[in-house]
């Protein structure tokens, strides 16, 4: 989904209060709160679960065809301290 | 680290940016100084704030070519500085991801652009938050 070269390039150069939080980011993927609809790319969703300081970890993934599979691609990922009214949700996680 | 207050902009101690483009998903970013750990802000389709408290350190903008240069006013906004910085780092915009980083005075037009965006930026953010303290007033009144 996201090689170390790439994660090193994206995140600790440009989101460094996520570096060395790769398992935080993954989990908000795997088990998202809430997952938003990206308001420009049809293909992009942001997998969002909330952190240890309340928090909201983002992780935007696009959904592209890779030898015959779709796959999620890791476009970026930050830290959002609050949700807008017009945010896209798609999903929330009720049982939380 | 969380904002409680709109955004503002140290030009006083703005010294350095940093821009990267990550041609692979079409993404600017541009921090001032240095990328440092922040917060994020949305404020509106593509436009992102990095903020720590109530200070704007950089920001991020999604979809650089797709929307941003395919949009007359902001290509010929950006065209200036892209050039600026094709002739600072000797590589072409459009092969491949750029990344340039020095003190503003070597890179005026950048420097220009990025002040541009983030009065925007704040423009928007305004509106925004305006918008829902509006919003917020007329449920309390339906509610009363």
């Amino acid at each position: 989904m996201c090689e170390p070269h790439r994660w090193a390039q994206k995140i600790d150069a440009n989101h460094p209060e996520l570096s060395g939080k790769q398992a935080e980011v993954a989990e908000a993927i795997a088990n998202p709160e809430i997952v938003l609809q990206d308001r420009d790319y049809p293909d992009r969703r942001h997998f969002i679960r909330r952190n240890a300081d309340a928090l909201y970890t983002v992780a935007v993934i696009e959904y592209r065809y890779s030898r015959g599979l779709l796959m999620g691609h890791l476009v970026t990922a930050f830290v959002r301290y609050r949700l807008r009214s017009d945010d896209h949700v798609l999903y929330v996680n009720a049982r939380r | 680290m969380r904002p409680t207050r709109a955004p503002t902009i140290n030009l006083e101690g703005f010294e350095r940016l940093v821009f990267v483009y990550d041609d692979e998903d079409d993404i600017a970013y541009i921090h001032i100084d240095e990328a440092r750990p922040a917060l994020t802000e949305r404020v509106d389709d593509g436009w992102y704030l990095r903020l720590v408290d109530d200070a704007i350190v950089g920001m991020e903008l999604h979809g650089l070519k797709r929307i941003f240069l395919s949009t007359p006013f902001y290509s010929s906004v950006f065209q200036p500085a892209i050039r600026e910085l094709e002739e600072y780092t000797g590589r072409s915009f459009d092969e491949g991801g750029l990344s340039a980083e020095g003190p503003i005075n070597r890179v005026p037009r950048t420097t220009h652009l990025l002040i541009f965006m983030i009065g925007q930026a704040i423009v928007k953010y305004e509106a925004v938050r305006r918008s829902e303290f509006e919003d917020a007033g007329r449920e309390l009144l339906t509610a009363s």
